[in-house]
């Protein structure tokens, strides 16, 4: 467990410099990247078996954490999302996809598909969560300024 | 600049300057709606009473209205895929931002674009980043130290590759095919030389450099937000991409 903690943080940190992320930001996307695995792996072990509700939970800490540390440091939010959430990408189960469609494994090909679609779909419903909530947010203190304002 | 608000120079400038922020957010990674949003606010605070933008991922179009009688429209296509320079949608994120609370000039807003655009990210951080991604998702899904170590190095070339495959490649698929199929020869040629060393460990943490897991995701993303076109096209896009890289890297397997 602590072996795929560090690796996914690395993970996260490399991703970080392959996205250009500038270097004093580089710290707060491997501690997103951290955080991302191990809220996944608690979610595995406490919440949900499988993989689609643990990886919403995941992805919606791990926006929560970017959205946060966005507003703080005043970059978009996606910078920090974007290497954080790393760990969860479906890229291994996209590719035995695809490798099982070259080999002529349709059955195979099936079931790691569905796989990979669980992961997506939850990456992007977690995120989604959380990227309305703060819209809502964003707005609903719009409309209590101006009601302030014309006060 | 009167004699420019006179004969509407002004006010083309104004949307040459705004597809051009939009085309560089774009094509650096910034999502669509994003891009929208940005593209409705810079409009307004250089004196639009209506914007009307659509942005999808292969095209950008504004039509502007002044209110004077002046009503603009442009478009621009965009054609390379996107990568992803974080470094960038910062900078335009921030003169956008203090463009919305003060509006530059346009010879100054133009300038602080040409200035945004020059500034490169160095070249060895990509590289210290490919090798640590590598290394860091073989040992994550399952490998030894060593093929940690070997993925680095492989990373490296990949990212070697990356760099220059992209010059001559006729479009991304060939480009990912032919990236992948370089990496595969190299990764397939360490597994013939010692059975300690896991070639497919290597190999799914060499992926994740090439794999189009986050535009796939960004893809779903864009889908649920209701960015429909965008999201579907990407999510094609990347299913044709992870079928290049799959096809790329086992042409070297069957070859062995």
């Amino acid at each position: 467990m602590w072996i795929q903690l560090i690796a996914g943080t690395v993970g996260a940190i490399g991703f970080g410099l392959v996205f250009g992320l500038r270097m004093k930001y580089i710290p707060v996307a491997a501690l997103g990247g951290f955080i991302c695995w191990a809220v996944y792996l608690a979610g595995v072990n406490f919440v949900a078996e499988g993989i689609f509700w643990p990886t919403v939970l995941s992805a919606a800490v791990t926006t929560l954490f970017s959205e946060l540390c966005a507003r703080v440091l005043h970059i978009p939010a996606t910078a920090i999302y974007t290497p954080a959430v790393v760990p969860l990408i479906p890229g291994s189960t996209l590719f035995y996809t695809m490798n099982a469609i070259v080999q002529n494994d349709w059955m195979e090909a099936r079931r790691m598909a569905v796989v990979t679609i669980q992961y997506a779909l939850g990456i992007a419903i977690g995120m989604s969560l959380v990227y309305a909530l703060f819209t809502m947010i964003k707005r609903s203190r719009k409309i209590i300024d101006v009601k302030q304002s014309n006060m | 600049m009167s004699r420019d608000i006179e004969n509407g120079d002004y006010y083309r400038k104004v949307l040459d300057q705004l597809l051009i922020i939009g085309e560089s957010m774009l094509t650096s990674g910034a999502s669509v709606n994003r891009v929208e949003e940005m593209l409705r606010k810079m409009g307004k605070s250089y004196g639009a009473i209506r914007m009307d933008v659509f942005v999808i991922t292969s095209c950008v179009i504004v039509t502007i209205d002044f209110g004077n009688g002046i009503e603009l429209t442009q478009t621009r296509r965009i054609l390379s895929p996107g990568g992803s320079e974080f470094y960038r949608v910062e900078d335009f994120t921030k003169l956008c931002d203090k463009c919305c609370h003060e509006p530059l000039s346009i010879e100054k807003f133009t300038k602080e674009i040409e200035a945004v655009k020059k500034v490169e990210y160095p070249e060895k951080a990509i590289y210290i980043g490919s090798a640590l991604a590598a290394s860091g998702f073989a040992v994550f899904f399952g490998g030894s130290l060593l093929d940690g170590i070997l993925a680095a190095l492989v990373g490296l070339f990949t990212c070697y590759c990356q760099a220059h495959v992209g010059h001559i490649a006729f479009n991304h698929v060939v480009y990912l095919l032919m990236c992948a199929f370089l990496s595969g020869l190299v990764i397939t040629g360490m597994g013939a030389i010692s059975e300690n060393i896991h070639p497919d460990m290597i190999m799914i943490g060499d992926i994740m450099l090439l794999i189009p897991g986050i535009a796939m995701t960004n893809s779903v993303r864009d889908i649920l937000v209701g960015d429909t076109i965008s999201g579907l096209m990407r999510l094609i896009e990347t299913i044709v991409w992870a079928g290049a890289l799959a096809c790329g890297f086992m042409i070297p397997m069957w070859i062995m």
